[in-house]
This record gives structure tokens, C-alpha cells and sequence, in this order.
């Protein structure tokens, strides 16, 4: 970084590094993939829970907020201080959809809402996307992608992908369509009945899809 | 008080005749029209007239829930002198009816014959046919005023108002039977007199009659928007 | 379109979730009548309900066939079921081959293959045979929607309005573009029509203080507070409402410099809570095994509240 004044612009981006690795779990990966099967026609919303050790991120659970693109404060302030609540300093980031199939663009309002859970924290969230156009079934690539804050603005991170053994699992829940018993927090407000942490839901899947965590 | 006992063959030959005649006077009517009617092609400025009044008075109903400076922005949009849009209107020059235009007198007519040519024609037939006869009895008092209505063609003082001849029973089955049509018909069924009348306020925008002038409305909704007082109710 | 919107007046009982397949034929038809009325969007399970249980004996349907045709048809197209949408397009055809109502089918088929010049074309020539109907101009701005032309979509309907301008479906689309161009201002003011078109329609005014409170600055969220205040009103079972009133006065207890204002606030916000501890309490921990987590969180909240 000594000789960045040395080397012409083009090379300034090797300045950055690459920090985190986020690794997301089976449980919490098919829990945002059945979220975002639920509202096949929405993008969706949601918070990830996990724990930082040095550069790796591990998500290790996730909470589905909301299944609209441009979610409100109210709610979001909401659901964001119950959780910090709950998980405290494990809340690690969010994670989002967008509504158009091939739109890859980072969404606002995540960008804000990870934005103030950095504040919130006070350690850098993590963003997650999930690539719409990876959602079918003989993708073999990894469908979500994540990004960190560098400066100013996002920026690609590395991912660890499970690879296509735990895809069979998540395939078992798809076809039972266990996504239909997921419930948002929006769900909740509208039904207090209703569990946005999805306990019980998420036993069903370690059963269903026999995921290790 | 029942002091006339009428025979059972009134109501067989009367009675029950009249009733099914206008049933199916009703329906007949519903399907000749359904041939003969052409969709009512409304102008697309006449809906967004429609539309404007509508808005004006919805803003004088509803503009309390709105904040001042909401409510003035949209006042000044309908209102303004020059741009508003009720201003502009009023600008337009008259549009009144207009008999010579060949279109709207054939919907001038075919609409006046669809209704009005049924009913005298078959009012008059059946007065020719069943005149002089008493076919039933309201079931509650009437005062003196109702035998006009009730007795036509049966001419008699002493008559208590209680009992109908057979064409005023005719005219009361005929709006009688409007439900009837509506469990037969389906709920849209040209037999119905009173959709006629509801027309106006069709859901495809209440367009503004193109026969009438739309500037004295205009004008009106004008008048009433500068004189409403905005006071914000939340 | 909305049906969120719309989900949010019929929401899903989940806590005993129905297997479509095994219903009898008479509550399918039911169900499939109450959803085409409300205009609800639950197309998987509509494609279910008509291949286990409808289709089985279409012809005891009698007119309502036809309808229930049409409802899958659409349900097909959003579930990308190419073939029971063809299937059903078939037989309205033979039914009714000179139909408009067809034809914007057809069309809707085009636009779920991505062939929207074809599906554009269609909806334009519906558009000048019958002016007054205003499903084809939606139609169109679906299509803007579809390819992702948020600027040309707002444009459209922008256009839809000068005519039909007392629509609030088409404002309530209007303003969810607006939210995703981060246009909060212009949000408000599409959601200031839909009040003045339905004032009696809770949601709106729930909605209109979502977004001043999202605005933020203490004029937007006092006026959130009385929007939400307004919405508790006519439907009193509304939580989102409830908590709405809980943030705004808290947020305006936090900030006001007035003593008495931060007074009536904090305990506006105090009730609040007391209120919707009670409504927690009645929330069986069998189906939501967390609302002791939150009923303690909101305790919590009214130490915090009450201290202001």
C-alpha cells in the first residue's frame, strides 16, 4: 500500500482486500431460499444471525423481515431492536432479494438497514443477495452472494458454498413445500400468532432436509 | 273488511295472466335489447370530466384527512386561474345538444322506444282485454287517495281503495317483478326499468352526459372548492 | 397487484395450514370464488385446488366455468405452468372466439414467455377496439413492470391518470414505484389520492404514517402519529397501527423540548405498550413459541418509555 502512488489508478483496487468469508449454513440458507419461494412475485427482506471469528463470518440462523422491496422504518426499526434483543451482538447482517428476476443491483434500502446495523453493533454488517436467476433447480452454483463495506461503498466478498450435497436437502423441503408454513415479520404484524423466528418450522426442515448444522 | 267475494275464475283467467304476461313482456324485453344495443361509446374527455367532478368533490369531502399544504396544492391544481384544471374547462366553448347529429338521435330513440313503446302498448292491450275487473286486494287499509292508482278503468265510489283493478295490477307487476328478473336474468338485465335510471353512474367514470352542459357543473364544483374552509381533522 | 395489500385484510391461517388436494369439490369452488372476488394472489395453490379437485368434474361448475377458467388460466401463467395455461386459453377459445376478454389472455401468455413486442401489439389494438376499459392500459404498465422500465412504468401510468384519475389501485402501484426510485415525498402524495378516494380504508392511513415516519423530522412524525391514531380508529385490531402509535411518540418523547408534549407522549406510549402486551398475552405459546421473548422485550420498552 506504500507504493500506491507509484502504481497508475487502474491498480488502486488491489488495495482492497477482501476481508470476510462468509460461510452461510444449511438451515439458514434454506430458510432464505424458501422465503424467497414464498413470494415468488416480491423481493424479500430479512436479518442474519451468526458470529465473527477474525475474517470468517458464519450465519447461523437467519430472520425473515419483510416481502416487499422498499420495506418502511416502522417495521424495520421494529423488528431490528427485538432482534438485537434477542441475538444482541450475533446479529451479523441482512440479506435481500430483488423483485425483478435479472435486476442485480444492491437495493437501498438494504444497503441502509446494514448501514445501521453496523451503527447499532458498532462491527461491519454483511450483505447478502440472493441471485434470482440462480433460484432453479439445476443451478449448481452458489445462489446467494455476499459484499462488505469498503469505504463508502459495497463491495464482492467471498463466499463458501456447500456445494451440491446439502442442494438435495433443500430440494426434500421444496418438494414437501415447507415454504408455505414460513412466516415474515410482516406475517406476525398482521397475525401475532404467527412465529417470524420460525422455531418450529426450523426443526421441520433439520428433520425434512436432515441438516447438519 | 271483506264485503266482495270475487269468483275463482278471475283469478285464473285474470289474476294469473296478467302476472305471466309482464313476466314475459320482461324478458323479452331483456332479449331484444340485448340485440339491439350497442355499447354506449363514451369519449375519453367526457370520462376525465366525469373524473375532475368527481375529484373536486371528493377534495371538499375528504381534503380534511389532508394535511394544508396538500389540500392547498391540490385546490390550486383544480382552481388555479389560468391552469386549473376546472378553470380551463369552464373555458370550453358551449357543447349543447345537438338534434341534428344523426348518432344521438338514433340513441335518442331507440332508448325511448326500448322503454316507454312496450309499456303503453301493452298496458293499453291488456286494459282492452281485461278491463272492468277487480283481481285482488292489498292487504292494509288505504285512505281515499290511493283508488286513483289503484282503480283505473273501474269507475265505482263505493269500491273500498283497498281493492286493485286489473291494469293498475298490471303496472304493479311490472315494477313488482324487478327482483324477479334479477333471480332469473343475472343482475345486469335491461327488463329492470330502474338500471336505466342508475345508467349515469356507471363505474366506467361517470362520464358527464354529453347532451348536457358540462360547464354549469364545472362552474358549480369551481364555486364550492374556493369557498371550503380546509381544517385538518386528525 | 396488491395482493399484499389485500392479504393483509384475508391473512393466511397458517397456524393450521389446509392440503389443497384433499378439500371436497364444494369448498374448492367456494374458495375459488371468495379469491376471485377479493382478487387474491395465491396462484400455486389456485393451479392445486383446480388439478386435484376441480377439474375432475369441470362441468358441474355450469356457467361458472368459464370464470374459473380464466382464474387458472391466470394462476398457470404465474406459476409458470405453460401447459395448463394453454389448456385453458383452448377452451375459452372454442367457448368464445371472438372474445376481448381471450385475446388479453393470449396476451398475457406472450408477456410470461418474454415475447412482449407480441403481448404490446395485442394490448395496443385492445386498447383502441374498447377505450373505456381500463384492465389493457394496466396491462401495458404490467409489461413496463415486467422489463424492469421503472421510469417508462411511472410515466405510463402517470399518463393512465390524467383520465382515470380516480383509481387507487393505480396510485398504490404509483406509489410503490416511487418507493423504489427512493421518492418518499411523491409516495405520500399518491397515498394522499387513495385517502381521498376511500377515507374509510384503514390501510392507507396506517400506510401514510409508515412513510412520514420514514421521512422522518418532528412535523412528519406528528402527523404519522395522528395518521396512525386515525387507523386504530376504524380498525381497532390493527397491531402494525398500534405500534406505529408506540414509535412515533416515542420518537417525539425523545426528541420534543417541550415538557408537557414529551409528557402526553410518553404516556400515549405507555398505553400503547399496555396495549399490546395485553393483545401478546392472548397469543398461544404453541404457535408462536416466542411471543414470551417479545412480551418481555415490550416490558422492557415501557421501563425505558416511562423513565422520559
Amino acid at each position: 500500500m506504500r507504493f500506491s502512488f507509484i502504481f497508475p489508478p487502474l491498480f488502486q483496487n488491489l488495495r482492497f482486500q477482501m476481508k470476510y468469508q462468509v460461510e452461510t449454513q444449511a438451515l439458514p440458507y434454506s430458510t432464505i431460499i424458501l422465503h424467497c419461494l414464498k413470494y415468488p412475485s416480491k423481493g424479500v427482506f430479512g436479518l442474519l444471525i451468526g458470529n465473527k471469528k477474525g475474517d470468517k463470518v458464519t450465519i447461523t440462523g437467519c430472520v425473515p423481515l419483510s416481502h416487499e422491496s422498499t420495506p418502511l422504518a416502522p417495521p424495520l426499526e421494529l423488528a431490528t431492536s427485538l432482534v438485537h434483543g434477542k441475538f444482541g451482538a450475533s446479529l451479523v447482517g441482512v440479506y435481500f432479494s430483488n423483485s425483478t428476476p435479472s435486476d442485480t443491483s444492491l437495493n437501498v434500502y438494504a444497503t441502509r438497514l446494514a448501514d445501521r446495523i453496523s451503527n447499532v453493533t458498532s462491527s461491519p454488517a454483511v450483505l447478502v443477495q440472493v441471485m434470482n436467476e440462480r433460484l432453479v433447480s439445476d443451478c449448481e452454483q452458489d445462489r446467494l452472494v455476499a459484499y462488505e463495506k469498503d469505504g463508502e461503498s459495497w463491495k464482492e466478498a467471498k463466499t463458501i458454498f456447500q456445494g451440491s450435497n446439502f442442494l438435495r436437502g433443500l430440494q426434500a423441503v421444496i418438494r414437501k413445500k415447507l415454504y408455505r408454513e414460513l412466516a415474515d415479520f410482516e406475517n406476525h404484524l398482521d397475525n401475532p400468532e404467527f412465529d417470524f423466528y420460525n422455531t418450529n418450522l426450523s426443526n421441520k426442515l433439520v428433520q425434512v432436509a436432515e441438516f447438519r448444522s | 273488511m271483506t264485503d266482495l267475494l270475487l269468483d275463482p275464475a278471475i283469478r285464473t283467467w285474470v289474476f294469473l295472466p296478467i302476472v305471466v304476461i309482464t313476466f314475459f313482456i320482461g324478458i323479452l324485453r331483456h332479449y331484444v335489447s340485448l340485440l339491439l344495443m350497442n355499447k354506449k361509446k363514451v369519449e375519453l374527455e367526457n370520462i376525465a370530466d366525469g373524473q375532475y367532478l368527481l375529484r373536486a368533490r371528493l377534495l371538499r369531502e375528504n381534503g380534511r384527512f389532508l394535511p394544508k399544504t396538500s389540500f392547498n396544492a391540490r385546490r390550486q391544481y383544480l382552481c388555479a386561474e389560468e391552469t386549473g384544471y376546472l378553470s380551463k374547462a369552464q373555458q370550453r366553448p358551449a357543447k349543447g345538444p345537438n338534434p341534428m347529429d344523426p348518432s344521438q338521435m338514433t340513441e335518442m330513440l331507440k332508448g325511448n322506444m326500448m322503454n316507454m313503446i312496450p309499456m303503453i302498448v301493452v298496458g293499453g292491450w291488456i286494459n282492452w282485454t281485461f278491463s272492468g275487473f277487480v283481481t285482488t286486494r292489498v292487504p292494509f287499509p288505504l285512505t281515499l287517495k290511493f283508488k286513483a292508482m289503484l282503480q283505473r278503468g273501474v269507475d265505482l265510489v263505493s269500491l273500498d281503495s283497498a281493492w286493485v283493478s286489473s291494469a293498475s295490477w298490471y303496472f304493479l307487476c311490472m315494477f313488482g317483478l324487478r327482483s324477479i328478473y334479477t333471480l332469473v336474468l343475472g343482475s345486469e338485465n335491461a327488463a329492470d326499468q330502474s338500471k336505466a335510471m342508475e345508467d349515469q353512474m356507471a363505474m366506467t367514470g361517470s362520464a358527464v352526459n354529453p347532451q348536457a352542459d358540462p360547464r354549469a357543473a364545472f362552474k358549480g364544483e369551481w364555486e364550492a372548492l374556493q369557498m371550503t374552509q380546509h381544517q385538518f381533522a386528525l | 397487484m396488491f395482493s399484499k395489500l389485500i392479504q393483509e385484510f384475508f391473512p393466511r391461517d397458517m397456524t393450521t395450514e389446509t392440503d389443497w388436494t384433499q378439500i371436497s369439490f364444494e369448498e374448492g369452488r367456494q374458495t375459488l370464488k371468495k379469491w376471485r372476488e377479493c382478487g387474491v394472489r395465491r396462484s400455486e395453490e389456485v393451479v392445486e385446488i383446480w388439478e386435484h379437485v376441480i377439474s375432475r368434474s369441470s362441468a358441474s361448475l355450469g356457467d361458472e366455468r368459464w370464470a374459473v377458467l380464466e382464474q387458472v388460466c391466470i394462476a398457470a401463467l404465474d406459476s409458470a405452468r405453460v401447459d395448463l395455461a394453454q389448456e385453458c386459453i383452448d377452451q375459452l377459445h372454442a367457448q368464445f372466439p371472438k372474445s376481448n376478454r381471450v385475446l388479453k389472455l393470449k396476451a398475457m401468455q406472450f408477456e410470461s414467455t418474454e415475447h412482449y413486442k407480441n403481448a404490446l401489439e395485442i394490448y395496443d389494438r385492445l386498447v383502441e377496439d374498447d377505450p373505456n376499459n381500463n384492465s389493457y392500459r394496466k396491462r401495458r404498465v404490467a409489461v413496463l413492470l415486467a422489463q424492469g422500465k421503472r421510469l417508462d412504468a411511472i410515466k405510463a401510468i402517470n399518463d393512465y391518470l390524467k383520465i382515470f384519475l380516480n383509481d387507487p389501485e393505480a396510485w398504490l402501484q404509483l406509489h410503490e414505484l416511487f418507493l423504489q426510485e427512493n421518492d418518499i415525498a411523491k409516495a405520500v402524495h399518491c397515498l394522499e389520492e387513495c385517502v381521498l378516494i376511500q377515507p374509510l380504508n384503514s390501510m392507507y392511513f396506517r400506510r401514510l404514517g409508515d412513510l412520514r415516519y420514514t421521512q422522518g423530522g418532528a412535523e412528519n412524525i406528528d402527523y404519522a402519529r395522528r395518521y396512525y391514531e386515525r387507523a386504530l380508529k376504524i380498525n381497532p385490531t390493527d397491531l402494525r397501527s398500534q405500534y406505529g402509535i408506540l414509535l412515533s411518540n416515542n420518537q417525539i418523547a425523545s426528541t420534543t423540548k417541550n415538557a408537557a408534549e414529551k409528557k402526553k407522549a410518553g404516556l400515549a406510549a405507555v398505553e400503547a405498550i399496555d396495549e399490546l402486551v395485553n393483545r401478546y398475552q392472548k397469543v398461544s405459546p404453541q404457535n408462536n413459541p416466542e411471543s414470551d421473548g417479545i412480551l418481555n422485550c415490550l416490558e422492557a420498552m415501557k421501563v425505558t418509555v416511562g423513565s422520559k
